[in-house]
């Protein structure tokens, strides 16, 4: 159960983890872009770049364990799975705000040509596949263009959703581990 | 040795009707859960829908592959087996899962009221005028649906990258409408598109969700969001608004009758009802959307005040039932 006295603000923990996996998950977004653009396009199937993103949802998914024990911690506490789903949803969604401005500054301001770079490598690595141009042209209709404002609002708007999730569950199991009474 | 003045039974009773529901128990807020839930189902519908349709049409897909063909011509072309995926996921995700969420919210043995899974003193009554109200309803929805596409239009030529919507729209439209078309497809498009979602769509959207959000925001809130979370479900922003309206119908008749019956039985006969009507008017399968308004205004106004009325006569029927009670 919650503690009766007044519970102390969970925005602190809430604010400091989700600075840690908001900056992990741009490092590693940015960085995936450069290995990616830095090798030849062979065809794959498979690129670094879907792998990075399979690894930047696992990585962001301890942003609740992280709030939710420092928020248990810091203030002695326990409190229940579904305050711990909150703490951890919250992490989530502020994280992917700031990954999401870092990434701005970034292919706006530091390196403006980045994005419009894997795009082309995108294109070149599907006419590597050998497709036939019915399977060219749907996958190339299928291909978000990376420089568009509105494939970052959509973007981001999915990862809020995704990373919240993911959040959210760890966020209970945080809340198992390091704030419940037994 | 002292004995136990209770029976098991007693005690079994008394256990089921003080137990905390576990979403309570847990600290989770009933609204926020069937949010999520309505997030998570919508994802995994889509998955069990794609891969159930992917390993019923694995040989076709293989041998396109092999040729170098379209993919996506394999779905179209084979819409009954399309539709068997979808089929599994209304029925595991949207409402088996839906179902056991509802335990999640309830002490034991009360989650079929939870859903408003049965019949209430009024729902027969609420029935009958609801199946004049999906009617009447029609045009002015209509006219909403008109509306919606003249903002959608205006949007796309703002956002041209908005336009993907609409070509999938009408590549889905066109796809059913010549399903429907084809000979003896009728029964499996009616199954499909009237009886499935009307029976899983109803326990998700008026079941699960109007409850779980009444409880943490009052019944005003819940139906309207109830609505709009059922417009958004079917990711046709052309259609967003109609599609809504026709969720906060639904929800509203919920309400006023207690039991999911009414609900079921109007969104089939809107389903079902398109079905049939499409199978016979093969003019109505070729009809779409353009700027100009093709529904007479007279129409439109007699559409609005009649389903005021109707809207109006349950609000009433809900009314004296709740005096009634009372007085009992």
């Amino acid at each position: 159960m919650e503690n009766e006295e007044m519970t102390p603000s969970y925005w602190p923990s809430v604010t400091q983890a989700a600075i840690i996996i908001g900056v992990l998950m741009a490092a590693m977004g940015i960085g995936s872009q450069y290995m990616t653009i830095s090798n030849e396009p062979a065809g794959a199937q498979f690129s670094l770049g879907q792998l990075v993103g399979i690894l930047i949802c696992l990585v962001a998914a301890i942003g609740g364990i992280i709030s939710t024990r420092q928020h248990a911690k810091e203030n002695n506490i326990t409190f229940t799975i579904g305050t711990g789903a909150l703490i951890g949803f919250l992490t989530g969604v502020v994280g992917v705000v700031i990954s999401g401005v870092i990434n701005l500054i970034w292919t706006k301001l530091l390196d403006p040509g980045l994005n419009q770079a894997v795009y082309d490598w995108q294109i070149a690595n599907l006419e590597a596949q050998n497709l036939s141009d019915a399977q060219l042209e749907m996958a190339l209709s299928f291909m978000p263009d990376p420089t568009s404002m509105s494939t970052f609002l959509i973007a981001t708007g999915v990862s809020l959703l995704v990373i919240g999730i993911v959040n959210l569950l760890s966020g209970m199991i945080g809340a198992k581990i390091f704030a419940s009474e037994d | 040795m002292t004995q136990n003045k209770f029976s098991s039974t007693e005690r079994a009773t008394f256990y089921e009707q003080t137990i905390e529901p576990w979403v309570e128990r847990n600290g989770f807020a009933h609204g926020a859960m069937a949010l999520v839930w309505f997030v998570i189902a919508f994802v995994l519908f889509q998955l069990v829908g794609g891969i159930t349709s992917a390993v019923i049409l694995l040989p076709e897909l293989m041998e396109v592959i092999r040729q170098g063909g379209d993919v996506q011509a394999v779905f179209t072309e084979n819409l009954s087996k399309v539709f068997i995926g979808n089929t599994t996921g209304q029925f595991l995700i949207i409402g088996l899962a839906s179902y056991f969420m509802a335990k999640l919210h309830t002490s034991p043995e009360n989650h079929l009221q939870f859903l408003r899974l049965q019949t209430s003193d009024n729902v027969w009554k609420v029935t009958v005028i609801t199946v004049v109200l999906v009617f009447v309803f029609m045009p002015l929805n209509g006219f909403l649906g008109w509306l919606n596409y003249i903002v959608f239009d205006s949007l796309v030529q703002t956002f041209p990258s908005l336009s993907w919507f609409i070509e999938m729209q009408n590549s889905m439209t066109e796809t059913i409408k010549g399903f429907i078309g084809t000979e003896n497809a009728v029964f499996l498009a009616f199954l499909h598109i009237g009886i499935v979602p009307a029976i899983f769509e109803e326990v998700m959207f008026r079941g699960y969700i109007l409850r779980a959000l009444e409880k943490s925001w009052g019944i005003i809130v819940a139906i309207i969001v109830t609505g709009l979370l059922f417009g958004a479900y079917h990711i046709q922003p052309s259609n967003f608004i109609p599609l809504s309206m026709l969720g906060i119908l639904f929800a509203y008749i919920t309400y006023v009758s207690r039991s999911l019956i009414p609900a079921m039985i109007a969104h089939l006969l809107n389903n079902g009802g398109q079905v049939i009507y499409g199978s016979m008017n093969k003019e109505f399968l070729e009809m779409q959307m353009t700027t100009t308004l093709e529904i007479p205004p007279l129409l439109i106004i007699g559409s609005t005040i009649f389903t005021a009325t109707l809207i109006y006569l349950l609000f009433k029927l809900n009314q004296s039932d709740k005096k009634l009670a009372e007085h009992v």
